[in-house]
């Protein structure tokens, strides 16, 4: 595979062959994605190989509960009865390129994008929807935590130092 | 003192996993280095090395910074650059 990209989806790129082995992802992506697209319901982003779809995942706005919040983190809010999130929504690799870091690369660009909007568009943290025990066991490595059955989120606050770190800004 | 030298001195107070952790992420940085092109050479030195400084400075206080999620930032941010 040549140079990682991730570029927004447009229904030009492959996307038929996908199979990550999860029936509703790839249903998701066969048929519904361009839906999504079109009427603004989600962001789809996409990893490619040539142009076939490799990976993607989505992203959309959305808003949780305060009261679904840990104690500790309600305590330093405002009593807003909700907070603004994005939502990633889905994140799949297709099979044949499983087990080489793409999920990993894919969970940063969704992050790194989230933190980069979250300077226009209020964001207080990243929700997931964790698709299996599986899915939740990988975003929790990443410090994601529990918030409502399989929801799971993280704190945009979280990444700043993080991304500065790893961009070389010294600290 | 050398960036090694300041690195070991770091690293050896840590738990065995971090220190591990440590030296699979420099030896990574260091072997994309070697095949960097000879025109970006200097740059992407000189931002590896502040990189390797930074997460070293992360892994020292890990109960603010999720050492995974740091260390898949650090090879995202690689990746892109490259």
């Amino acid at each position: 595979m040549n140079k990682m990209e991730v570029v927004v989806f447009n229904k030009t790129q492959q996307r038929q062959q996908f199979d990550c082995g999860v029936f509703e992802l790839n249903r998701y992506i066969h048929q519904q994605i361009s839906q999504d697209a079109k009427r603004k319901i989600a962001a789809s982003f996409v990893l490619l190989n040539e142009n076939q779809i490799v990976g993607f995942y989505t992203l959309s706005a959305s808003s949780v509960n305060v009261g679904d919040l840990p104690t500790e983190l309600i305590k330093k809010l405002p009593k807003y009865p909700l907070v603004p999130v994005a939502l990633l929504g889905r994140l799949a690799i297709d099979k044949n390129y499983q087990g080489k870091g793409l999920g990993d690369f894919l969970l940063m660009d969704a992050l790194k994008r989230s933190l980069v909007l979250s300077e226009q568009i209020g964001l207080m943290a990243i929700v997931v929807d964790a698709i299996n025990e599986s899915a939740s066991h990988f975003y929790q490595q990443y410090g994601f935590e529990e918030l409502t059955e399989n929801r799971l989120f993280l704190p945009i606050q979280n990444l700043v130092k993080v991304f500065e770190i790893a961009s070389g800004k010294r600290l | 003192m050398r960036l090694d030298e300041a690195i070991h001195q770091h690293v050896v107070k840590l738990p065995d996993y971090l220190q591990a952790e440590v030296y699979d992420f420099v030896l990574f940085l260091e072997q994309k280095q070697k095949k960097v092109k000879p025109s970006l050479n200097s740059e992407v030195i000189e931002l590896t090395i502040e990189q390797q400084g930074n997460f070293v400075q992360a892994l020292l206080n890990p109960k603010s910074v999720n050492t995974k999620l740091q260390q898949s930032a650090q090879n995202y941010q690689y990746k892109i650059n490259e």
